[in-house]
């Protein structure tokens, strides 16, 4: 089990009740399943659940079917009293298990929600110690000015400071499915918004001293965008990687309708399971590593987006070059090492990166082996969407 | 006696690799529990000591002679009958009875001038190990060709053409079955190159022909590495795409060449002898096959045909006689399929190695599809009328038909 701020644990967990929102439903593909599929935190569980996730070894969050209605509680007509009661009856429900990794507290809240969501924040901060209080955000395609749209402010950027300053969260998550509505990237207007949310999220996240949390999608989002593909499920997670999230979740694991989820209508497995199982084994091994450095930058290759997004500067932009666009994230760990993540963001084509480092560089084994040292003169190969990771100085 | 090959619940799954290298003092890290593990049913070419674990592991395998791992095909033109029979007896000895044994390695890429060499060898086996395989794989279609006295020693085939090759080898070798090799899907660097491109669809759909005529079944090897510094790496496409092109040809077995790096990069099992990215891309490909490939097996290949043509040029085209056409901006490869009380199938994979397809299949008057096979859950799920196919890059989906 794992406690919220523990070093060295990277979350990747299906956003999904185990019992649905209104927390009856029953799952034959349960928590032993998502354990098998490489989650390391078994979504959003009730009581019952317990004792399937000591089983497993798996945290969860708490999530309450009676309280929050339907994923999107009352806080705002509670006072901090009333709220303090809630959480106090959480924890004497099961939510002070060492297995509860923290609380659902809300999705996508409009800027008049975040009074309450404040005093929830704190109640969890008072009462259950290192626990999670968890906000789900709206991404920024997200309607926005006035009380009558979903952000209920003006810009995304204003959503996202008055969120950080009245709700003081513990981390900032949001979901982005982008990916899957242009269409795999063919829609470039569309992308670009998935790119911009990952700069604008990191920015605000970075200024505040906050983790930062991607919620991306498994699953054919809606009927006319891209089917779940190998390239597209390591496309988010590298690109989540390479930004510096602490944390990955898939929306969805069940089929909700959404069909190509990993788990199907019928309670079985399809072919996306298989290939998320591979990508989750990916994420569990990269992230730890990665959460334990600072993302000092995050620069895209690729000029064809249509809003401006950063360029790498010199010497990396001629160190690692390609003829697909690529992301570049950097970071620097504990001792000063330097590290870059490259992800191909091209999701037809593999990418030949060629690596022009004036100093030996070693690539991350992506099967637990370590460190490994690479001929300089041979090119960084990445299939559709991977990502690889680069110790490129040992101080920087 | 009869063939293994008649084990219909055995799909071959193969690792080209000698398990112990071509000189047999090779001891590998992830041996042969990596091999199961990855979703092989045969292990590659293994040595009398490797069965034991082989039979524990549920792995068959191809013996490759323990006192001389680097046979060649050229050797037996050498042998007479005598010395064939003492060798392939040696090797039945040093099997004994292991329910582990596939078949026998009897060479690599012969030229036509081994032909009769092979015959005599393939005899030998089947007279001293009944039932079992006598291993042989074949070039393909672009080594070189050519029978004069200026090509002699260019040609690899020996022959005038590809074709010849392979109607010669069937008469006058007698196999049980015809192997070869194509790389051509990484050569193309994934099919964007159109002449490999066209190699590896023409290659295929030629050895089809040969072993259809003759009856006798053909198994390919395709790549897991990359196979040359500039050519394309494995990808889950490319291996999806190598494996179910196979499958929806009537291939009775996919091999992936190599396992073990042995000088390429990229492949399951690096330099360093360790599991690379590749290695879990491709448990995933085998452990698709591994659930197909029973019902594969079951089933006899009718026709070959490529929507819009296929996405190279001079492909059997659509209309087939089960799908007359397909919806889809994809091309697509169909095979048909037929089971012994005559249901049919169609297999259609999705040529793109880019993009995902949505197909919406055309077939003939009176016909629907009833089912679809789930390598996932394993078995046929029944389909609406209404319900959406799409497959990833590279991807292939069995169908049944009413």
């Amino acid at each position: 089990m794992v406690t919220f701020d523990q070093d060295g644990f990277f979350a990747v967990f299906p956003w999904n009740p185990q019992r649905g929102w209104g927390g009856t439903e029953q799952h034959e593909q349960g928590l032993e399943s998502i354990a098998a599929c490489n989650f390391t935190i078994g979504g959003f569980i009730q009581t019952e659940d317990l004792p399937a996730c000591e089983a497993t070894g798996m945290s969860a969050l708490y999530y309450d079917p009676v309280f929050c209605h339907r994923a999107q509680p009352a806080w705002n007509s509670l006072s901090q009293a009333e709220i303090d009661e809630v959480i106090r009856g959480w924890m004497a429900n099961g939510g002070d298990s060492p297995s509860v990794y923290g609380f659902y507290i809300y999705d996508e809240p409009g800027a008049t929600a975040f009074p309450g969501l404040a005093r929830a924040v704190d109640a969890v901060r008072r009462l259950a110690p290192n626990k999670l209080a968890y906000i789900n955000l709206f991404p920024n395609y997200a309607t926005m000015g006035g009380e009558d749209s979903q952000l209920q402010t003006e810009t995304y950027e204003e959503h996202l400071e008055r969120f950080v300053q009245e709700v003081r969260p513990q981390v900032l998550s949001w979901d982005n499915y982008m990916p899957q509505y242009s269409d795999d990237g063919r829609d470039v207007a569309q992308m670009t918004l998935y790119y911009t949310n990952l700069v604008q999220m990191r920015a605000v996240a970075q200024r505040h001293g906050l983790p930062y949390w991607q919620t991306v999608s498994p699953s054919r989002i809606f009927p006319r965008s891209a089917v779940p593909t190998p390239a597209n499920l390591a496309f988010q997670a590298w690109t989540s990687l390479a930004a510096g999230c602490s944390s990955v979740a898939w929306y969805c694991y069940y089929d909700h309708g959404m069909r190509f989820s990993p788990v199907d209508d019928q309670e079985r497995r399809n072919l996306t399971w298989y290939w998320l199982a591979e990508v989750n084994r990916q994420l569990a091994l990269v992230g730890p590593l990665l959460k334990a450095m600072r993302s000092t930058g995050l620069y895209f290759t690729t000029t064809n987006l249509t809003e401006p997004v950063p360029a790498p500067p010199e010497p990396l932009a001629s160190a690692v070059s390609a003829e697909q666009p690529l992301m570049l994230g950097t970071f620097k760990d504990a001792d000063g090492a330097c590290c870059c993540v490259v992800v191909n963001l091209d999701l037809d084509r593999t990418a030949k990166v060629t690596l022009a480092f004036p100093r030996p560089v070693q690539e991350l084994s992506l099967t637990g082996a370590g460190w490994m040292e690479r001929d300089e003169k041979e090119p960084l190969c990445l299939a559709p969407g991977q990502g690889g990771v680069l110790r490129v100085a040992e101080s920087c | 006696m009869a063939s293994i090959l008649d084990n219909l619940d055995l799909f071959p799954i193969l690792p080209w690799d000698p398990q112990h290298g071509w000189d047999g003092t090779t001891e590998r890290r992830h041996g042969l529990g990596s091999i199961a593990a990855c979703g092989f049913t045969l292990a590659g070419f293994v040595q009398a000591r490797d069965l034991a674990t082989c039979e524990r592991l549920g792995l068959g395998a191809i013996y490759l002679d323990d006192d001389n791992p680097r046979v060649r095909a050229a050797q037996w033109n050498a042998m007479d009958d005598a010395a064939i029979d003492a060798t392939v007896r040696r090797w039945v000895e040093s099997t004994g009875d292991s329910p582990a044994v596939y078949g026998y390695y009897l060479g690599d890429e012969p030229g036509a001038h081994d032909f009769p060499g092979l015959a005599r060898a393939v005899q030998a086996v089947q007279r001293h190990a009944p039932g079992k395989l006598a291993y042989i794989n074949l070039f393909p279609d672009y080594a070189t060709i050519g029978t004069r006295q200026l090509a002699k020693d260019l040609s690899q085939l020996q022959t005038d053409s590809y074709s010849e090759y392979l109607e010669r080898y069937v008469r006058e070798v007698r196999p049980q079955f015809i192997s070869w090799d194509n790389y051509m899907v990484q050569y193309s660097q994934d099919m964007r190159d159109l002449e490999p491109a066209t190699s590896y669809y023409r290659n295929l759909l030629d050895v089809r022909q040969v072993a259809l005529q003759h009856g006798i079944p053909f198994w390919q090897i395709v790549s897991s590495n990359q196979i040359r510094p500039t050519t394309t790496i494995p990808s889950p496409a490319n291996l999806l795409l190598q494996a179910y092109t196979t499958l929806a040809a009537g291939g009775r077995s996919v091999g992936w060449y190599t396992y073990y790096a042995r000088g390429y990069s990229y492949a399951p099992i690096d330099e360093d002898d360790q599991r690379s990215a590749t290695w879990y891309y491709l448990s995933e490909v085998n452990r698709q096959i591994k659930e197909l490939g029973p019902v594969m097996n079951r089933l006899t290949s009718r026709e070959v045909r490529f929507s819009h043509g296929g996405s190279v040029p001079g492909l059997p085209a659509l209309p087939g006689e089960v799908v007359l056409d397909a919806e889809c901006a994809e091309p697509l490869m169909v095979g048909a399929f037929a089971d012994s009380q005559g249901g049919d199938y169609a297999m259609v994979v999705n040529t793109s190695l880019e993009r995902s397809a949505r197909i919406r299949l055309r077939l003939a008057p009176g016909r629907s599809v009833s089912a679809r096979f789930c390598p996932a859950a394993g078995g046929f799920r029944a389909m609406e009328a209404d319900e959406e196919r799409w497959l990833t890059a590279g991807e292939g989906v069995l169908l049944r038909v009413r």
